[in-house]
């Protein structure tokens, strides 16, 4: 996919000396971004089992064409001997990216059995005595590995619990209230009646506009959730039914993306279950509902490890005047989905769904601690607009070992007691 | 270097105006903005350079207590509106049933101190459909033609369908414009040492974030 074959002609001409060397059917990989698009599996042990060092390349010698003057033996000899070096050098070259494709393809093998090996784990081990196990440290070790696709939904889902007892049935009755709503909207016709709390018609009807509007600003990039891609409807449906579950909250920006993340790894229901339970937790209510108050006493809490673990930055930053509320709104109401990509986002929510709130603000101090060097060395915009547009390209096993260097005990004060106490220090 | 906001409601191409000015380029498949987004770029006002830092706002309504926070700091702000929506302007019909999409920004001098983006959204464009609704509108909102864009000479061909303006590059430097035009009220901002929290715009921003227009 990535590969071209080239074929080099090396042409030296001189007085005395003339070869040809012709690299044939070399294959080169593009240094691009695009190379680290996910093969499938398949493709790779292909591609790997193509290889074979000595059919694939040849180095010709040629002599002086006919019609030029033989060269001396000496200069013949010489060429000979340059060449040979050649042949040497790129055999060498040869075998060093063939034991480099080998352990490469021994590691993504490794990695795939241990995928496997996870999913049996999770599938036969921990699933069925969810209570009993969920809480052990090995199971815990398991998850911060990052818990496999195929089961992420069913973890997330038990992790984050449903505390509101939302059953299926209970959103079929949202979703169809919503339909209503939605359908007396576009006809103009009945007013809808008035029982939500502090918000004005007007403004339901505006939150029901940007939820149309936001959805097709949602991963724009997959195109899955934009008109006519597959989950368009889900998404919208999902969004609906919780406005007409939680009309004190209604729909607020940034719930898209957590709505999307739940679509691609749960059932509808499922999904619109984990995601009011999701947003019904302290750390999210206050968020969702832009209380800024709380806000502030996140703030502040988050400063207090941010200051703890990172102090060099942490002055720069306080220097620079760059407040975490202008990082930290993004990263925390999408839950890291808009800022890193899909696959590092999703490690980042299991172990939220592990750890609860606290983790998504080590999260954040461990993205801080990735890029400290580059950081203390920037002014407030250049900072700003780095944190607010992360590189597309982070390495997701770097990121989760500066995560795992953040400690989260503040003069022997965890998470929960620093918060407690910035509720009073505001 | 000044601080200058993008404020406005949401939806009505805040991120996108932006990224036009700082890039040059249209943006396709963006995601809305949740709290801030930065921009920054340096430009020449009147024999001066000014370093821009622009501060992207959230639109959503329940966002307005943390962009309120940002005021103080600001020497300026674009507000960005949809001339198609009624809760925007205050005069504007909204033709029912339209879809947002593309659009068109106009800047319009209201006030010494206050310049305003309106930023036209009409799916139609992007739908190839909506010229009838184009020359209505062109009938309601002639103003939208007599921009001081500089550009003169928009060459709108109703008769081509499916033409998004903004892809055509008709309206090319539109973001730019709509940036520049501001930039002097900013530096003014910046020299007089006032922040927008601190001005007195009558018909400014104050109206439109208390929702009183």
């Amino acid at each position: 996919m990535h590969r071209r074959n080239l074929t080099m002609r090396f042409l030296r001409h001189g007085p005395f000396g003339h070869f040809l060397l012709k690299f044939q059917n070399c294959e080169y990989e593009e240094k691009t971004g695009r190379a680290q698009r996910p093969l499938s599996p398949k493709q790779n042990v292909r591609k790997n089992l193509d290889f074979e060092p000595l059919s694939t390349t040849a180095l010709i010698l040629e002599d002086r064409p006919a019609n030029l003057p033989a060269k001396p033996a000496e200069e013949a000899q010489k060429h000979r001997q340059q060449y040979e070096e050649m042949v040497v050098q790129a055999k060498k070259r040869e075998l060093k990216e063939a034991q480099k494709r080998k352990k490469q393809l021994e590691e993504r093998c490794k990695l795939e059995d241990s995928i496997g090996n996870a999913v049996l784990t999770w599938n036969n081990e921990i699933l069925p005595n969810w209570e009993t196990m969920c809480c052990s440290r090995k199971v815990r070790e398991l998850w911060w590995q990052g818990i496999p696709p195929s089961v992420r939904g069913k973890v997330w889902s038990l992790a984050i619990g449903n505390e509101l007892n939302i059953t299926h049935e209970l959103y079929d009755i949202c979703l169809a209230r919503a339909k209503e709503k939605w359908r007396s909207l576009s006809t103009g016709g009945a007013e809808v009646e008035c029982e939500d709390a502090g918000f004005s018609a007007a403004d339901r009807e505006a939150s029901l506009e940007l939820i149309k509007l936001d959805i097709s600003r949602t991963f724009p990039s997959l195109c899955i959730f934009q008109q006519g891609g597959p989950y368009h409807d889900t998404l919208h449906s999902i969004l609906g039914a919780y406005t007409c579950y939680r009309p004190d909250v209604g729909y607020v920006q940034g719930m898209s993306f957590i709505a999307a993340v739940l679509i691609l790894n749960l059932d509808t229901a499922d999904a619109f279950i984990a995601f009011s339970n999701l947003l019904n937790k302290p750390c999210q209510m206050a968020f969702f509902r832009v209380d800024h108050g709380l806000m502030l006493t996140y703030f502040a809490a988050f400063e207090v490890f941010f200051e703890e673990n990172l102090p060099k930055l942490f002055a720069h930053f306080k220097k620079n005047n760059l407040t975490p509320d202008i990082y930290l709104i993004d990263w925390i109401f999408t839950l890291y989905s808009k800022s890193l990509p899909l696959d590092l986002a999703c490690r980042v929510w299991d172990v939220f769904c592990r750890d609860g709130e606290e983790f998504l603000f080590r999260t954040a101090l461990g993205i801080l601690k990735l890029f400290e060097d580059i950081l203390t060395k920037m002014d407030f915009i250049h900072i700003a607009q780095f944190l607010t547009k992360l590189p597309e390209d982070l390495p997701s096993e770097e990121i989760f070992t500066s995560i795992a260097a953040i400690q989260m005990q503040s003069r022997n004060k965890k998470w929960a007691q620093v918060k407690r106490m910035s509720v009073f220090g505001n | 270097s000044g601080e200058f906001l993008v404020i406005g409601s949401a939806g009505t191409g805040k991120s996108c105006l932006l990224h036009h000015f700082i890039e040059s380029k249209f943006k396709q498949d963006s995601n809305h903005t949740i709290g801030v987004e930065f921009g920054s770029k340096v430009v020449n006002v009147g024999g001066k350079t000014v370093k821009l830092q622009i501060w992207d706002t959230a639109g959503q309504e329940r966002f307005r207590s943390v962009t309120r926070s940002y005021y103080r700091g600001a020497a300026g702000a674009l507000l960005v509106y949809d001339i198609t929506s009624r809760a925007d302007v205050p005069g504007d019909e909204r033709a029912d049933g339209r879809e947002r999409g593309g659009g068109v920004p106009e800047v319009r001098p209201h006030h010494p101190q206050q310049d305003r983006v309106r930023y036209r959204r009409n799916g139609n464009w992007e739908l190839g459909s909506g010229i009838g609704n184009w020359d209505w509108e062109l009938g309601t909102g002639n103003w939208v033609w007599e921009l001081e864009l500089g550009t003169g000479n928009w060459n709108w061909d109703p008769g081509r369908e499916g033409l998004d303006p903004w892809e055509s590059g008709i309206l090319g430097n539109l973001g730019i414009v709509a940036f520049l035009k501001c930039t002097p009220n900013v530096l003014h901002g910046i020299e007089s040492g006032t922040g927008i929290g601190n001005w007195d715009w009558g018909l400014g921003i104050w109206d439109w974030d208390w929702g009183l227009n």
